[in-house]
């Protein structure tokens, strides 16, 4: 049995075929072996990454895979995750019509992100896209568990299945980005900031999947994914919180579009999907002012601001104050966007004109 | 005793629940309560639009009001939220 050498750190991890065989595989010249080798110690160092990562809670620069992977997975009704294989990167479609949308929407947000931010994937590091359909019994819902989606069918009462409309998953992937960038919190105004981002970006996908300006654009959230006698267009208006629905089985849209009608509640971590309304408007109105694609100009402001300016107690104040700055920099030839994003802020009571003048010179490149 | 269970959360963001009288639960629910409660706090489930529970236990001591993350929400409890 060889010894392990004095240089190998502890990793915690323990490999039945250790590290020093693996270098030596990888150089072997019978080709498939060495191919074999170089894939295990990839993924063994993938897996060290990850685990160094949960240890610190830093990011680490692993490596970085680029390509578009997704796995699809049948949880059958069941709640365990994340079920039983359904569908791989590059397989033609299944008869499940769940699992195709999850997989053709699942493709289309990582390719936003891809195309438009130059991000690969989530994490940045391309990490697999995977989704799980049929969870549960007629559930009622969809979300991201910290490392993957999950989707239910539906009542067919309130809700058909809800890999049905494309903002809907690209809400949750969303998700993911804020978790490997911002990491704010799923509580209170982070957490409706958290929210907001998730409709913004959501909604985003969608526009630029079907090429359609600000002024084109629904600003609906869930409307595909509603059954047929739903009182209401969507579950949220982004461009006009608190008139989404007003359904005698669920009440009304209780969104506020201003910051004098902030929820205090306890209930839905603080009111993180109602107090969304306030910051989901403010984009709304700096991408219809600034016009074009919100994609482009909105778009990229705050996904610079999420991704570079936000941390884990940022609230709505602070993404306000940080849009300006953002816009101001990556804009500095035309102030009047900078001033757009400033007075959709102002207009829904989030910072006044003097705070924008707190908000300092950007540096000229 | 009346026992109120609200769900929330979720990706809709809906609210629904009921509140049902102590001697109605059946055995199961009975137990599946105590057993909440006796669990005490426990930490919200990881990542977003998870359903969050509350139940509302009122009896002649007062108010007692307990937030259950989806993971840990026995199903026999759940059910009273959305009957």
């Amino acid at each position: 049995m060889e010894t392990r050498p004095r240089n190998n750190p502890p990793c915690g991890c323990c490999f039945i075929i250790g590290p020093h065989i693996l270098r030596r595989l990888a150089s072997s010249s019978d080709r498939a072996v060495a191919e074999a080798a170089a894939r295990t110690m990839r993924i063994t160092q993938a897996m060290n990454a990850a685990r160094a990562q949960l240890r610190t809670g830093v990011p680490i620069a692993a490596l970085v895979r680029t390509g578009l992977r997704r796995q699809i997975f049948n949880c059958g009704g069941f709640e365990d995750l994340p079920g039983n294989p359904l569908r791989s990167e590059g397989q033609p479609a299944t008869a499940d019509t769940a699992a195709n949308e999850a997989y053709d929407h699942s493709g289309t947000t990582w390719s936003f992100y891809h195309d438009v931010f130059n991000r690969e994937s989530v994490d940045g590091h391309g990490r697999s896209l995977v989704s799980s359909v049929h969870y549960g019994q007629s559930y009622d819902n969809a979300f991201w568990n910290g490392q993957q989606m999950v989707y239910g069918d539906g009542d067919n009462v309130i809700f058909t299945h809800f890999t049905g409309a494309l903002e809907v998953i690209a809400h949750e992937l969303t998700h993911g980005v804020t978790q490997f960038t911002a990491q704010l919190p799923y509580q209170d105004q982070q957490g409706a900031l958290n929210e907001s981002m998730s409709d913004v970006f959501g909604s985003l996908v969608k526009q630029w999947s079907l090429r359609q300006t600000a002024a084109q654009a629904d600003w609906l959230i869930g409307a595909a994914i509603l059954a047929p006698g739903f009182k209401g267009r969507a579950l949220r208006d982004m461009a006009n919180p608190g008139t989404a629905y007003d359904d005698p089985r669920i009440g009304r849209d209780q969104q506020p579009g201003h910051m004098r009608d902030y929820v205090h509640t306890e209930d839905d971590n603080g009111g993180v999907h109602t107090n969304s309304g306030i910051p989901s408007r403010a984009f709304v109105l700096a991408a219809k002012a600034i016009g074009g694609n919100a994609w482009e100009v909105p778009g990229r402001i705050w996904y610079r601001t999420l991704t570079e300016r936000l941390n884990p107690q940022s609230d709505f104040r602070k993404c306000a104050l940080e849009t300006v700055s953002v816009a101001r920099d990556m804009f500095h030839t035309d102030p009047t966007i900078a001033s757009k994003v400033a007075q959709a802020w102002i207009d829904t009571g989030v910072i006044s004109s003097a705070d924008v003048q707190t908000v300092s010179a950007p540096l000229v490149a | 005793m009346k026992v109120t269970v609200e769900r929330h959360g979720g990706f809709a963001g809906f609210h629904c629940g009921a509140t049902v009288e102590g001697d109605a639960l059946s055995a199961e629910q009975r137990e599946a309560l105590a057993a909440v409660q006796s669990a005490g706090p426990a930490a919200a489930d990881p990542g977003a639009d998870h359903f969050v529970y509350k139940i509302e236990i009122e009896d002649e001591g007062g108010k007692q009001v307990l937030r259950v993350p989806e993971s840990r929400m026995p199903s026999v409890l759940a059910k009273i939220a959305t009957q």
